[in-house]
């Protein structure tokens, strides 16, 4: 079964970093949300496997949940 | 009643109600509720078996209008297996290809082909105006002694009663009462009889607007198109929105414009106000008639429970979906299919009352994969916030160049024949397969080379439960056995080339399948099949 890496699986940080950074240079709000869309599109489609995909989901949810918690009272 | 608003394609005969001019309720096995394809179709179904079918319309027409266009090869199989489906394939406009464009582009940025397992009877799609599938299901109907079709009939009450149900029926010459063992309510998505029963739909309603344009169109410009879906996002002619084209029998074409939620609905349906969207579409050059124009809304919604004692909910009374995947009247064939061999067993006194749950069961599943289907197409059609906007123009501007995009975008899921995951009525695999239709899945056709008539397998199957025999011999049981040869496509389709028995429903599902069948293994199959088990 296909499983999410969740430990360092990758080198160049730094430059991966600033390369995203750059890509969101000119500031525009609406171009910037396409931008990261499709760059989540393109990396869905390399990681090739549903299952890690859903876990990648899955993680980030928890983890916004726990920093950003929503009110209880709607 | 009138109904001197709606379009008619043929008028039908009213009748005066032999009850009117009696003391005594009549009492019936079965009547069914609406004109519509899946009242009809239920109604000739059940009538083919042999029970005495009433049918109860509000109508003494059948009506024109911007209707169901496009039936899915499950819907075809379902036409064959009740004798109308050649007239249907003749009149109809065949297509199996989809093609989706992106703004003023004029080379698709995708295409799709509905039917990807070529060498079946039936193609993918055939388009034909609704009425056309009504007025044949009426012909059939109308040269079966076992029939009483009562135009002009409308439902006004119903009253659930132990031992089945009472209608209170108005007609032109007084109302009178009638009863019936079942009830199979199939008068569409305002259903009186749901409402009666204090009844009500549960899901999203979707704010949004789209205009229908249904025009007769002739020349060379009409015949230089393919008879292929053309969906369009964000199209000059309609920015912003999306917008459909199909092509129908008789030189009419299906124009489908988005047009957003704040609408003035008079306005839009002016001919004038149509015209710059029609030729937006086709050309400014082409000349075109109206056929019909209309505007629609549509909501995504499903009955708590379709079946309620003797009254069975079928087709749009019991579920709504949106018509991008033409999952409305597909969806309610299936409905009538389904409910027609389980009724016919229980009336028959073959199988418990109790299998007519398993219709609640599976079609339920049916209507939650349609919705979910059609929701998804929604909402990437028609965005709900910047988030979702941006994914959906990311996929789309990605997919113009890259290939690894394109299945991401949703212009409507067509419909395909729900499996029955878990159903109760299925017997679980014991043995190892490498594929072939599982417990609960539709068959699949093939040719079956065995130099008969009938050169296809579905076409041998329905009506009745089969033992589907490949290679060697079936063990004893009172089922119809169809013999197929291990050599054949049928047999690689149904990973059955070293011989495999399967029992098959009376709707063309798999009910269950053995390696090495033994007697024991079929009854009881049999017996959970019918719902005795």
């Amino acid at each position: 079964m296909d499983k999410f890496n969740d430990t360092v699986n990758i080198s160049g940080h730094d430059d991966i970093y600033q390369m995203i950074v750059d890509l969101h240079a000119d500031g525009n709000e609406e171009k910037s949300q396409k931008i990261n869309a499709k760059l989540i599109i393109a990396m869905i489609n390399q990681i090739g496997s549903e299952q890690i995909v859903k876990e990648i989901i899955e993680m980030v949810r928890l983890n916004e949940e726990k920093y950003n918690p929503r009110s209880s009272t709607h | 009643m009138t109904f001197s608003d709606i379009p008619k394609f043929k008028l039908k005969e009213y009748s005066k109600a032999p009850e009117l001019s009696s003391k005594t309720i009549a009492h019936k096995p079965v009547i069914i509720v609406g004109s519509g394809p899946v009242g009809l179709a239920a109604a000739l179904d059940l009538a083919q078996k042999g029970h005495e079918v009433t049918i109860l319309t509000a109508f003494d027409f059948i009506a024109l209008g911007s209707k169901a266009i496009c039936f899915a090869k499950q819907s075809l199989d379902i036409f064959d297996r009740l004798g109308i489906g050649e007239r249907i394939i003749e009149k109809g406009v065949i297509w199996n290809i989809g093609k989706l464009f992106w703004k003023d582009q004029t080379n698709p940025v995708f295409q799709f082909d509905m039917l990807p397992v070529t060498n079946q009877k039936n193609p993918g799609f055939v388009n034909i105006q609704q009425y056309y599938v009504e007025d044949y299901l009426v012909d059939a109907l109308e040269d079966m002694d076992n029939v009483d079709i009562r135009w002009g009939h409308s439902i006004s009450d119903i009253e659930v009663r132990n031992d089945g149900a009472r209608l209170d029926v108005d007609t032109r010459d007084g109302s009178y009462q009638i009863d019936a063992d079942y009830v199979l309510a199939c008068d569409g998505f305002r259903s009186k009889i749901r409402d009666s029963m204090g009844l009500d739909f549960e899901g999203r309603i979707f704010e949004d607007n789209f205009l229908i344009a249904d025009i007769k169109f002739k020349g060379k410009a009409a015949e230089q198109r393919p008879s292929e879906r053309w969906f369009w996002f964000d199209p000059p002619f309609c920015p912003g929105g999306t917008a459909l084209l199909h092509k129908q029998p008789d030189d009419v074409w299906r124009l489908d414009f988005q047009l957003g939620w704040d609408i003035d609905r008079e306005a839009v349906l002016k001919p004038e106000n149509v015209e710059p969207y029609v030729k937006g579409m086709l050309g400014d050059d082409i000349e075109f008639e109206r056929e019909w124009y209309s505007v629609y809304t549509f909501q995504c919604r499903r009955m708590n429970r379709f079946v309620h004692g003797p009254v069975i909910f079928v087709g749009d009374s019991a579920h709504l979906v949106s018509p991008f995947g033409a999952r409305g009247a597909n969806g309610g064939l299936s409905d009538a299919e389904n409910i027609a061999w389980k009724l016919d067993l229980v009336m028959r006194g073959i199988a418990p009352r109790s299998l007519i749950e398993s219709y609640n069961d599976e079609r339920i599943m049916g209507a939650d994969e349609n919705i979910r289907n059609s929701s998804r197409s929604t909402d990437f059609m028609s965005p709900k916030n910047e988030q979702s906007l941006a994914f959906r123009n990311a996929v789309l501007e990605l997919s113009n160049d890259y290939s690894f995009a394109r299945p991401f975008i949703n212009s409507g899921r067509l419909s395909t024949p729900t499996p029955y995951h878990d159903s109760p009525l299925s017997t679980v695999d014991n043995d190892e397969w490498d594929g072939g239709p599982k417990p609960g899945f539709p068959c699949v056709d093939a040719p079956v080379n065995d130099n008969e008539d009938s050169n296809w397998l579905l076409e041998k199957l329905g009506n009745d439960f089969k033992l589907l025999q490949f290679g060697g011999k079936a063990p004893e049981s009172d089922l119809d056995v169809i013999n197929i040869p291990i050599d054949s496509l049928a047999a690689q389709r149904y990973d059955a080339h070293h011989g495999a028995t399967y029992l098959i429903r009376p709707d063309q599902v798999v009910a269950a399948r053995w390696k090495e069948a033994q007697a024991d293994d079929i009854n009881g199959a049999y017996q959970r099949a019918i719902g005795a088990a």
